[in-house]
């Protein structure tokens, strides 16, 4: 029985791991079309290239933060979480 | 190989200058919280590193892509974010599974480019007021 809820455990946080990683699909789109419409633009006003170069320097970095909690939820729930939770069980056993 | 774009490496040195003021404010937390020790610093070292190569390559990115046509474009940045991502999670991996660094001193870093986008408005008004108490000379 424990080593089932032992199990159960591990497979839930690598799920819930797995899960939060979905978030790090919507930087890679957002700065994509970002990037797409800033051609455009710059095609259509050549003489505007440093202030849109860096109005979307800066707006890729802060979408690409999302994607960055995503990545330390989900290592938290594979390093950090197991260990606590098994704890939490075995003093819970106790 | 190509050259870096003038306004790529001015935003890169304002980020890389911003980090360096947060991982200091950081050292100091940690001091004043009793848990300062070498793994913080080398935790701190490497996730701030990471943290402004990360941003360079992004502008890279960015200065490659703008020369391309829309849909290349598009296609080049997801496949760069992608790979920075990676890059990200095997920095995180590394900081938590070396015993000689610090795992959050590590991670924290890695937002302190967020934090310094943040303060762009300051800076700009900073500049405007110095070019404004210049022409009233």
């Amino acid at each position: 029985m424990l080593e089932l809820a032992i199990g159960i455990i591990l497979g839930s946080c690598a799920l819930g791991a797995g899960v939060a990683m979905i978030a790090g699909i919507g930087p890679g789109i957002g700065e994509g079309n970002a990037v797409a419409k800033a051609c455009e633009a710059i095609g259509r006003q050549p003489e505007c290239k440093g202030n849109v170069t860096t109005t979307m320097l800066m707006g890729c970095a802060v979408a690409e933060t999302t994607g960055l909690y995503a990545l330390v939820i989900a290592i938290l729930l594979i390093f950090v979480a197991p260990g606590r939770l098994v704890n939490i069980l075995m003093d819970t056993i106790k | 190989m190509a050259k870096i774009d003038e306004t790529v490496m001015r935003e890169t040195r304002y980020i890389a200058g911003i980090t360096i003021i947060l991982s200091v404010i950081m050292e100091a937390v940690f001091l004043i919280i009793g848990k300062w020790d070498y793994t913080v610093l080398l935790g701190n070292i490497f996730g701030g590193a990471v943290a402004i190569v990360n941003f360079l390559l992004m502008g890279i990115t960015i200065q490659k892509a703008i020369l391309k046509d829309e849909k290349e474009a598009a296609t080049l940045m997801k496949l760069s974010q992608t790979l920075r991502n990676m890059m990200l999670l095997i920095t995180c991996v590394i900081a938590i599974a070396i015993p000689f660094m610090n795992g959050v001193a590590a991670v924290i870093p890695l937002f302190f480019p967020r934090i310094a986008i943040s303060l762009i408005p300051l800076r700009d008004r900073i500049a405007i007021n110095g070019k404004v108490e210049k022409n009233g000379e």
